[in-house]
């Protein structure tokens, strides 16, 4: 019969942070770590409190949140299944920089954070995988910065169209697997913007089926190109993909 | 391409790159000893998808585009390096092959660590795991803060905002279309809102801008 380590493992292993790890560090981790299921609309960690856990997304998504030091707080982004939240505790003393709490329904392992950094300590790769991932986080977060700073409401919607674009009979598909209000707040806009947005974009050929569920890009370059993302290389086929 | 030593403005662009800037300046100077700045005349080729990714590299100057080329021969552009900016560093973290090609514009100025060297330098001293851990964190906050005024404040709060973050005296001297691109707003924009700040008398636009009521600026910048 499986155990909870073997089965924290068996997720573990396919994450992206942990993928390039071998069995036996898994397993290490898998013993650092627990189920945690929350409802919907519960706390998952708070701004300011100890960081004293990191959470791996199973199933479900989460919000995350900023206060700013005049105590104003916002979204700042969605996460989903495969996201690792709560980095703060890994180092010594630290506390959450950002509050976490759940849309609907979530699974997540929490990873020990105390007992993660020790890890890390003893397994010099596995720090640098982690590293890594941090940096990309970042790097992530630039982009993000980027396209609000120089793109409108519509490109932004835009590119997060393209990016989960599914190719299908010669059209892309994008699934919207969150409501709508989710996304706007995502993206950093209303409702009302989403709808305007999407509205602009009929014009370059991206129409919404299955009662807005599935939104079709008729071609994805012409797209990428009003997104403002072709290349600069004069190359008419060059087209930059959201990452 | 040609080659040139590095020279101190060269240290200070890398210092401020996250995955170096937990190091000190002799730190830094030691991971990069031996290694000089490629400058490249002409387009070429950095790396291409699939290889090992042995090195990093920093953008001192130009541009490096980041695409991949499609079975259908169509190339993929996935992003474009601007100078002072890293490529590569996470996945040569991570141990992976580089996921894209690199190439340089011509002109570009480019500066490679190899893994070999950075790891040797984080295995020696261990304790430089955590403060890079601390200082990616701290970035990370940094982040935080700007996507949260992006999102949450109005052109104008962002002026505000930056406007009284100067710490140089009520006088500011900073050029209009820097502060223009700090706060993400089109020239239009900031027009619009230093004339707006100007009509609240929070502030006066002269040769440099004058804070004429800091506490009403910071009280419209929340």
């Amino acid at each position: 019969m499986i155990n909870d380590i073997e089965r924290i493992a068996g997720v573990l292993r396919f994450a992206t942070y942990f993928r390039t790890w071998p069995q036996e560090d898994i397993l290490e981790l898998a013993g650092l770590c627990d189920w945690v299921r929350l409802d919907a609309d519960t706390a998952m960690i708070s701004s300011g409190q100890p960081a004293l856990a990191l959470y791996l997304i199973v199933n479900g998504h989460v919000e995350l949140s900023f206060e700013d030091r005049s105590g104003k707080s916002g979204l700042i982004d969605l996460l989903g299944n495969g996201q690792l939240v709560g980095e703060c505790a890994l180092v010594p003393e630290g506390c959450y920089a950002v509050s976490v709490r759940t849309l609907e329904a979530t699974t997540a392992i929490r990873i020990d954070g105390p007992g993660f950094s020790d890890f890390l300590a003893d397994h010099f790769d596995c720090a640098l995988t982690m590293m890594s991932a941090m940096t990309e986080r970042l790097c992530q977060m630039l982009r993000q910065a980027e396209e609000l700073k120089c793109r409108s409401a519509a490109q932004r919607l835009g590119i997060y169209l393209l990016a989960d674009a599914v190719a299908i009979d010669g059209v892309y598909e994008t699934p919207l697997t969150i409501e709508k209000s989710a996304l706007a707040r995502k993206l950093g806009m209303t409702s009302e913007t989403i709808s305007r947005a999407l509205k602009k974009l009929v014009d370059v050929g991206v129409t919404q089926h299955s009662n807005g569920h599935i939104i079709r890009i008729a071609n994805a370059e012409i797209l990428a190109e009003w997104c403002g993302l072709a290349g600069n290389d004069g190359d008419e086929n060059a087209f930059k993909t959201a990452v | 391409m040609s080659r040139r030593n590095l020279v101190a403005a060269d240290y200070d662009l890398i210092s401020n790159v996250a995955v170096m800037s937990a190091f000190s300046r002799p730190e830094v100077a030691d991971m990069v000893s031996g290694t000089a700045v490629s400058i490249y005349p002409a387009s070429q080729l950095l790396f291409n998808e699939g290889e090992a990714a042995d090195k990093f590299f920093i953008v001192i100057k130009g541009q490096v585009r980041l695409f991949r080329i499609l079975g259908d021969g169509r190339v993929t552009l996935f992003h474009l390096v601007a100078a002072g900016e890293p490529l590569a560093e996470a996945v040569m973290l991570a141990g992976q092959n580089y996921p894209v090609s690199a190439e340089c514009a011509p002109g570009s100025e480019v500066v490679a660590i190899s893994k070999t060297q950075f790891v040797t330098r984080l295995k020696a001293d261990r304790a430089m795991i955590g403060r890079m851990m601390q200082s990616l964190i701290e970035r990370e906050r940094f982040f935080y803060q700007e996507l949260h005024d992006l999102r949450q404040r109005s052109p104008m709060q962002r002026l505000a905002g930056f406007l009284l973050a100067q710490d140089g005296g009520d006088k500011l001297s900073v050029p209009k279309h820097v502060i223009a691109n700090r706060i993400g707003v089109t020239p239009e924009t900031f027009s619009r809102a230093l004339r707006r700040l100007e009509d609240g008398g929070f502030i006066e636009r002269d040769v440099d801008m004058t804070i004429r009521d800091r506490d009403g600026l910071s009280r419209f910048a929340q």
